[in-house]
């Protein structure tokens, strides 16, 4: 698109950061599972974002996963801890999660102010020469 | 006493107007190339817009059945099908409005 590129700039890089925004979600509502230590902990999902491969925005290259050793957590009441009494949580900080969803949050808003501001400058232009 | 009024005489001719030559009017021709024409550019213009517009359609039906992934590309294709319409419409006012100029022009 040529006529109107700073919004399908802007358009790109709010798509990005809505899958940035999918993947805290789903790291988030799987911080709490528990497996047992002879199977695998939940991976957690890092977005790779990189620029478009037509050099116009931005775009997901790929989704990255964390370890699948989690962290051991010693439980011993638990139904699914082995025989020294531990279970495996995934390795996911809540800290760094909520801080990445506010990071992902903002850009999402900053890439709609530029296709709000973009669309107000077209609309101005197309005024030109009217009076 | 006062002096009579002379008589207009054919003393003072009117230079005769140059006649406009083609070459001149050729000068003003459409730039040829690789822009290309009016025309060109204009039906160019009216199958982007058509094709915003079919884009922002589909993606109406997609958030009416639910295949919408992205709220954002919809209302990103809608915003520019708006632009682009209103782009056109500005076009073709000023291409009439450059057309009545002409007609007005006085024989």
């Amino acid at each position: 698109m040529t006529l109107f590129n700073a919004i399908g700039i802007a358009g790109s890089g709010v798509t990005v950061y809505r899958k940035w925004l999918d993947a805290v979600s789903d790291n988030l509502a799987n911080i709490n599972n528990v497996t047992s230590t002879d199977g695998e902990a939940f991976r957690a999902k890092y977005v790779i974002a990189q620029e478009a491969a037509d050099g116009n925005g931005a775009q997901v290259g790929g989704i990255v996963e964390g370890s699948a050793e989690g962290r051991l957590v010693y439980e011993p009441t638990h139904p699914l801890a082995d025989a020294e009494g531990y279970v495996r949580y995934p390795d996911i900080d809540l800290t760094s999660q909520m801080g990445q969803l506010i990071m992902a949050q903002r850009a999402y808003q900053a890439n709609l102010t530029v296709v709000d501001r973009a669309r107000e400058s077209y609309l101005a232009a197309l005024q030109l020469g009217r009076s | 006493m006062t002096a009579p009024i002379a008589p207009i005489s054919a003393a003072m001719p009117v230079a005769a107007i140059a006649p406009v030559s083609t070459a001149d009017l050729t000068g003003a021709a459409p730039v040829a190339g690789s822009g290309g024409d009016f025309a060109t550019k204009l039906a160019e213009g009216l199958q982007s817009l058509q094709d915003l517009q079919t884009r922002s359609s589909d993606l109406a039906v997609k958030a009416a059945t639910g295949d919408l992934t992205d709220v954002h590309d919809y209302t990103i294709a809608a915003a520019e099908a708006s632009i682009a319409t209103q782009l056109t419409v500005a076009v073709r006012n000023k291409a009439v409005e450059a057309f009545n100029e002409i007609m007005r022009m006085q024989a």
